[in-house]
């Protein structure tokens, strides 16, 4: 498993260079090296409960990351994943206040996002726009549709909810929203790597022209993908409002350019077609590792925005040097 | 010129991109004030020559020297520099800029301030432009809004305002309607001394211009010598090339021109496609020759839906259809084989038999889930059918020669059950023994009542392959040669506009 696998077949055969190796398994090489490396400077780092706690604060970025991971193999970007996990937290708290179940809720505010998504393929394929500024405007909408729905105030779910089960409840030892996070990663990768949408997807992103020439519907796969994205949003914004029990009109703000980061921290290709949800997952797992274990050995906050950037650099950086050498 | 340093003198030029050799041991000197004509069929290696010497890519051995010191142009800039200039055949100017900017690239007029000097700029290039005879042309104009005439000569006009020693005219006459503009430009700086080499398809501006010319074919010269010693014949046929015969098998035509046609179209037009007619039967090979840029490429894309047709009637195994994109000529047999393998073919990112499988992949789900084996038994039949060995299936593509991936690329307009393809130029770039294969795979193909039309711009293999071939020039057809008649000479003559040569009486079937 590995961002050289292709989609089709077993791994690429060839010279195993350090630069492959490093482009190969050094995503899990250099998570590693950070939970040892962390291990060894805190004592509270590798215990059971800072691992779950890890895993659950990584589970709602890393849900966003499948659906970007995708949208980005279509050959797209989605930019506005911030304001869809702010409409689908604020949806589902109204919902709550309202008297509505936690099962509609829950569906209420994904299907919001899910709604934003295919709005955002719409737009891209029936309008020709830019992806990038189509969900450039659609991130500046649906904050402003926040506000409209809040009226700028936050919004409280009541105490005792049974909408709590979803944020603060546990299935055996695990919380909730990781149980959602695995399950749902399980899925997309079964869909990403053995299904035809799948390997559409990667076809479309890898070569829109070939992918036109063999008769794929090109527009109906990448509005998949962008709806998928949304509802993933979404979905994230119940899980958080749900732990924390407050939709805030300003929630999600920014988390677009984290999923972007764990996707190509993963080695997921900005260019569309290579990489995959896999990669996306545990880049997103190693994003989340990282932040836990500067902030358990005291860095600044400050110096960790600076230690996330150069991190991200160094792995593109290496991604991009070792598919030069290797095509 | 005897006697006297020569202006350039290229020594064992040769360049090769992967596999493909495209220059080998070129060697030629141009004199001052020559005027020298280069010639060769499309591939034959023009364009990489020209590339070497503007200083686009190095060539990978041989040396060149400029009146006598040694010339190895870091980029284009740098021979500039050295005094090479040239204009490209596929414009090398910027759309968006207006045409007094695009004039003084990479360096417009500055003033103190290091700012562009408008004002100046526009009355240089208005300058320029009246002294060069196309005064007609705004300067302020942005390029994209000029017609494609004008924007060749602006690209001539930029290329001798650097007035260099040595200028390359790469099919300079492409677009332009009045070519006696350019020829007394020509005419005017030959005489200030500068020496031009002069790339061109067309034999009548070769005669006028050049006192000599240079024949290239496989990336080999295979003839340099003055223009009025040879015959239009010779010229032709050394281009041509006459020693690749032997590698064909003659078969008997497997037409059957009693079915309805696989494919006709009656009076298409189109932006690029002027009111072209077919009709293609089962079990044919169709032939399309014509030099680059004649609107092969556009009418190959129209068929399928790629480019909008304004008129004209397409109609599929007897029943007027409309392709609206490759989708829907697909559902309908109709699969185009594109020219660029690279960009419009292989999906690097996918294994081989993804790569293939893809138009069939939901034959090969079963409940939702791709079966793997499923796949392996939908791609196996046709990569047999285009002589792909097995065991590079499950390789990434990348991974495959460029023969290999053709076939590849084959395979999967094969697997689509396809009953018509449209091939263009299927063995560029591909070593001997793909090329083999691929005819062996068409020739199949038509025999089991498929239909092909094909375009090459190899001629020996549509004199060997086709049962009658179209000739485009200009975007029109300008003849249908039967495959009796069928000669490189005959598909060169009139593919360069001239017009068709008396067939010999013993060639016209009965």
């Amino acid at each position: 498993m590995s961002t050289v696998q292709r989609p089709g077949g077993r791994l690429q055969r060839g010279r195993l260079t350090p630069l492959v190796f490093l482009a190969r398994y050094g995503l899990y090489v250099a998570l590693l090296i950070q939970v040892a490396a962390f291990a060894a400077q805190s004592p509270n780092f590798l215990t059971a409960a800072n691992l779950l706690n890890i895993l659950q604060q990584t589970s709602t970025i890393g849900i966003m990351a499948i659906g970007q991971t995708l949208v980005i193999l279509a050959g797209g970007i989605d930019v506005s994943v911030g304001s869809t996990l702010g409409l689908g937290g604020m949806i589902a708290a109204m919902a709550i206040r309202s008297g509505a179940s936690p099962a509609i809720a829950l569906i209420a505010g994904t299907a919001a996002g899910f709604a934003v998504g295919v709005v955002n393929g719409a737009v891209i394929f029936g309008l020709g726009v830019d992806a990038f500024i189509t969900t450039l405007a659609t991130l500046n909408i649906g904050r402003g549709l926040v506000y409209v729905l809040s009226n700028q105030y936050n919004v409280n779910v009541p105490d005792g909810s049974p909408f709590f089960a979803l944020g603060r409840g546990h299935i055996g030892p695990l919380p909730v929203s990781v149980v959602i996070f695995l399950l749902l990663f399980a899925l997309a990768h079964v869909v990403e790597r053995h299904t035809a949408f799948g390997r559409s997807v990667h076809a479309v992103g890898g070569n829109r022209a070939a992918a036109l020439l063999s008769g794929l519907r090109i527009g109906r796969i990448r509005l998949a993908a962008y709806g998928i994205s949304g509802a993933c949003a979404a979905l994230s914004g119940v899980i958080i409002v749900s732990q924390v029990g407050l939709a805030v009109p300003y929630l999600g703000s920014g988390y677009e350019l984290d999923t972007i980061a764990a996707a190509v921290v993963g080695g997921v290709a900005l260019t569309g077609g290579v990489g995959s949800v896999l990669v996306g997952a545990v880049g997103s797992i190693f994003i989340g590792v990282f932040l836990n274990g500067m902030a358990l050995i005291d860095v600044p906050s400050i110096w960790q925005m600076v230690a996330q950037g150069v991190v991200i650099i160094s792995a593109v950086g290496l991604y991009g040097a070792a598919r030069a050498r290797m095509q | 010129m005897i006697g006297m340093t020569p202006v350039l003198e290229a020594r064992a030029i040769s360049k090769r991109y992967g596999a493909t050799v495209a220059l080998s041991d070129v060697s030629f000197s141009l004199g001052a004030g020559e005027v020298c004509g280069l010639l060769g069929e499309n591939g034959a290696g023009k364009s990489t020559l020209v590339k070497a010497l503007s200083g686009v890519v190095p060539p990978d051995s041989g040396a060149m020297h400029l009146s006598g010191a040694p010339y190895r142009p870091s980029d284009i800039n740098d021979a500039h520099r050295q005094g090479v200039a040239t204009a490209f055949q596929e414009l090398s100017l910027i759309p968006t800029l207006s045409v007094a900017i695009n004039l003084f690239l990479p360096h417009p007029i500055v003033n103190f301030a290091g700012t562009v000097a408008w004002r100046r700029l526009e009355q240089d290039a208005a300058d320029l432009l009246g002294k060069y005879g196309i005064s007609a042309i705004d300067p302020l104009a942005p390029v994209a809004d000029l017609p494609l005439g004008q924007r060749q000569r602006i690209e001539i006009v930029r290329a001798i305002a650097r007035r260099p020693r040595l200028l390359l005219l790469d099919e300079p006459t492409a677009a332009l309607a009045d070519r006696e503009w350019l020829f007394q430009l020509i005419a005017r700086i030959v005489a200030e001394g500068t020496s031009i080499l002069y790339i061109s398809h067309k034999l009548d501006e070769i005669r006028r211009l050049c006192s000599r010319c240079i024949i290239l074919r496989n990336g080999h010269k295979v003839l340099d010598r003055a223009v009025a010693a040879m015959s239009d014949e010779e010229i032709f046929r050394n281009m041509a090339g006459r020693s690749a015969v032997d590698r064909f098998v003659v078969v008997p035509s497997s037409v059957r021109a009693e079915a309805p046609p696989a494919l006709r179209v009656t009076h298409l037009v189109g932006e690029g496609v002027d009111d072209i007619s077919f009709s293609l039967q089962p079990g044919e090979i169709l032939g399309v020759a014509g030099l680059e840029g004649q609107g092969q490429s556009r009418l190959f894309k129209s068929l399928v839906g790629l480019h909008p047709l304004r008129d004209g009637q397409i109609e599929v195994a007897g029943t007027p259809r409309i392709l609206r994109s490759p989708r829907a000529a697909r559902a309908l047999g109709v699969v185009l084989v594109p020219e660029e393998r690279k960009s419009e073919g292989i999906f690097k990112d996918l294994t081989t038999v993804a790569n293939i499988s893809l138009p069939a992949i939901e034959g090969a789900s079963v409940w939702g889930l791709l079966n793997h084996r499923r796949e392996r038994t939908l791609v196996r039949p046709v990569a047999a059918a285009v002589d792909l060995p097995e065991q590079f299936l499950p390789r990434g593509i990348t991974a495959l020669s460029g023969g290999n991936q053709q076939k590849a690329m084959l395979g999967r307009a094969l697997i689509a059950a396809a009953r018509c393809l449209l091939l263009f130029d299927p063995t560029r770039g591909v070593d001997v023994g793909a090329k083999q294969s691929i005819y062996r795979m068409m020739r199949d193909f038509v025999r089991d009542g498929g239909a092909i039309l094909f375009y090459s711009t190899e001629l020996d293999e549509l004199v060997h392959l086709c049962d009658r071939c179209l000739v485009l020039y200009r975007n029109r057809v300008v003849g249908e040669v039967p495959r009796a008649a069928l000669t490189q000479e005959q598909i060169l003559s009139l593919a360069a506009g001239h017009a068709a040569p008396p067939v010999p009486a013993a060639a016209v079937p009965a």
